[in-house]
């Protein structure tokens, strides 16, 4: 880490262009999962006693946790919410999510409808949230950004899925890859746009290689299963293991890996031995503890997904300017985040 | 050591771009400043026109001025030690934090609250709420329900029509008491359901032929039906939807989000709770039956005689091998919607 981490300070050059050797920076990541679990705890105490008001605050602590542990080139990233803007978003969107509930047990046709605003409501959350979550990241004092659209949302997040379903799954990896571009290449840092350089050939690759797994765990649990009936529930489980972790190991490593930033491009090395390795220790571990391990398991992924990636730096990093300011409400995220929407980078 | 001459403060300064400026962070007479050698970098400005990101962990702190620019530092000691120095109250939550007494009470408070919260605070909060709702709204719950079930799993009753009436003129004084309006259906169940009776949160019942056959007295039947309208008039159909809600809030706040590995573990405990959850409902509703049953001058256990007969019909046991032998491993009563039947009865005896 020593050489990449001092070359910056030294390089006092003007202007940001400046070509030099192109270096490969690792991320790194120092927090500890005692240091996590003490603020965890706090924030659950707290959360309680005000009745779940204090979890915005708990939210931006833990964020600001990871982020700010997280270091990139001998800087840490930034995590600048307000967590008064998040505890707004919370209140509307419990509610929501209570409407949305409560009409779902009263009647179908209720439950359709609301399930239809759902749908409508969706694009514009992703999109609220992606920007809330972006503008309050921050490397070096420059802030992240999103530009997506509501129409581009809708396209990637609800038309492609649908084909996707119509398709029989034809087409779902070509929805997979429409969203991870829209997301990447919406996203900027400061001025500088984010590019996702994959065509979707990997992602059908990897859409035949989970298809396989599941076949081959299916019939395996069947045929083994009805010798020894006790094998059937654990293979089942080992299987849905292994395809879980071969798809977060795969969809990582085909977004991060390929993300271009001007000159500079990350690099995704996860792969499926350690990161099963990861996952099955972690499930250990809450199990034992009946769930205290959980600030130890977002520590170790924390980790894993540092050492597992790197910055090819193809400048000096020095050439990203800072956006002109605007605000951006934290109601979307929040909606995103309650009914569990899941938006992958 | 006043504050006038306190040390400079290490760290790296950005003006509004990406590029690191090493610089010095310095505090005189009140007035904070950041200098590159004898280059004026930011400020001077009053400490209190700074914003500085709060104490969290060993995290750098970012030291943020009003045009723009911050000053990066890992020295979070100097900071403090600058804070402090200011009079301004900081790091109350960095203090709780490093304190092991109030971690340790975070651990108790935290393990006290779920399980006191999910075991009595949740189901007396929905019972409270269920029953300051209109009763009207307990009765929309699961609309269209039997309509989904006649589709796929109920058919018609084959039952003679005149057993049919018998029983409903049997079960009249049940269904004419005060309180929630009661519909009676009969339907001919596949086999996979058999003989069961169920009822809705809208006050409809449905017995299965299958039940009907399997009766060895009138007064089982009436029995089950006092168990069936107990479900209704406790609103269990809408205090498991509100329990269900609650319980996914709980889970949000002790993991604080929802993120892969924590939602494939946090579902088993959410479903063996809602499990408990239900058995609680059988045993308000068996309670709920052998009151309305004493009122009829029925005995109670005619309940518990009808969930033996099922009982040895699920399992096929022999006739009338009476107690059926129970199931081995004690714990799978943890993974059923339904509490032991030898419990059930035991508590029936007991009213």
């Amino acid at each position: 880490m020593s050489d990449a981490v001092a070359a910056p300070q030294d390089a006092r050059i003007e202007g940001a262009t400046a070509r030099r050797q192109a270096r490969n920076l690792p991320f790194q990541f120092n927090g500890n999962g005692f240091e996590f679990f003490r603020i965890w705890i706090v924030n659950i105490l707290l959360s309680i006693v005000t009745l779940g008001i204090y979890s915005a605050w708990a939210k931006v602590r833990t964020q600001r946790y990871f982020y700010g542990n997280t270091r990139l080139d001998d800087s840490s990233f930034e995590y600048l919410a307000n967590p008064v803007a998040i505890l707004k978003g919370r209140v509307i969107a419990f509610a929501c999510l209570v409407a949305y509930s409560v009409a779902n047990q009263v009647s179908v046709t209720l439950g359709l409808v609301a399930l239809a605003l759902f749908l409508l409501a969706l694009p514009w959350m992703l999109v609220r949230g992606l920007s809330f979550r972006n503008h309050n990241s921050a490397w070096r004092g420059v802030r992240f950004g999103f530009d997506g659209t509501y129409g581009g949302a809708a396209m990637a997040f609800v038309v492609w899925p649908l084909l996707g379903a119509l398709t029989l799954g034809l087409l779902i990896p070509l929805a997979v890859h429409r969203q991870q571009r829209f997301i990447a290449d919406n996203s900027r840092f400061g001025t500088t746009r984010f590019e996702l350089k994959v065509g979707v050939g990997p992602f059908y690759m990897a859409f035949l290689v989970v298809l396989a797994i599941a076949i081959i765990g299916g019939l395996l649990g069947v045929l083994l299963g009805t010798a020894v009936p006790l094998l059937m529930p654990v293979l089942m489980t080992a299987a849905y293991l292994v395809l879980f972790a071969f798809i977060s190991v795969r969809l990582t490593n085909l977004t991060y890996g390929n993300l271009h930033l001007g000159a500079n491009r990350l690099q995704s090395r996860y792969d499926l031995g350690s990161y099963l390795l990861l996952m099955l220790g972690n499930l250990l571990g809450l199990v034992l503890t009946l769930g205290l391990f959980y600030p130890w398991a977002k520590v170790r992924n924390a980790r894993y997904a540092a050492e597992h990636m790197s910055l090819q730096a193809g400048d000096d990093l020095e050439g990203f300017v800072a956006a002109r300011q605007q605000e951006v409400s934290s109601l979307g995220g929040e909606m995103g985040e309650l009914f569990d929407v899941g938006v992958g980078l | 050591m006043s504050g006038s001459a306190s040390p400079p403060i290490l760290g790296s300064y950005y003006a509004g771009s990406s590029r690191p400026t090493p610089a010095r962070l310095l505090v005189e007479e009140g007035a904070v400043q950041v200098r590159d050698g004898d280059q004026l970098l930011a400020g001077p400005v009053p400490l209190d026109a700074v914003a500085i990101s709060s104490r969290l962990g060993n995290t750098p702190r970012m030291l943020r001025f009003a045009d723009g620019g911050s000053f990066e530092t890992a020295d979070n000691a100097a900071v403090d030690r600058l804070l402090s120095g200011s009079g301004r109250r900081h790091g109350l939550v960095h203090r709780l934090e490093s304190s092991l007494r109030y971690v340790l009470l975070g651990v108790l408070v935290t393990v006290l609250f779920v399980w006191g919260g999910v075991r009595y605070g949740i189901p007396a909060l929905a019972e409270g709420v269920a029953f300051a709702l209109p009763e009207s709204v307990s009765r929309q719950v699961g609309q269209g329900v039997l309509d989904v079930l006649d589709q796929q799993v109920l058919f018609p009753s084959e039952l003679a029509e005149d057993e049919r009436a018998r029983l409903r003129e049997r079960f009249a004084p049940l269904l004419q008491r005060d309180g929630a309006p009661i519909r009676l259906e009969f339907r001919r169940a596949a086999e996979q359901i058999g003989a069961n009776a169920f009822a809705l949160p809208s006050g409809t019942v449905v017995f299965t032929d299958q039940l009907v056959t399997l009766a060895g007295h009138d007064e089982e039947l009436l029995a089950v039906l006092a168990h069936e309208i107990g479900h209704v008039e406790r609103r269990h159909g809408l205090r498991q939807a509100l329990q269900g809600s609650a319980l996914g809030l709980v889970v949000m706040t002790v993991t604080g989000d929802l993120s892969s590995v924590s939602s494939l573990v946090a579902a088993i405990p959410v479903l063996l709770t809602q499990l408990g959850y239900s058995r609680d409902f059988e045993h308000e509703a068996d309670r709920f039956a052998a009151e309305l049953l004493a009122e009829q001058g029925i005995d109670a256990r005619r309940l518990g005689e009808i969930l033996a007969r099922l009982e040895r019909a699920a399992r096929t046991c022999p006739p009338d091998e009476e107690p059926c032998p129970q199931e081995a491993g004690g714990w799978t009563r943890y993974l059923s919607t339904h509490p032991p039947t030898a419990e059930r009865r035991r508590l029936l005896g007991d009213f």
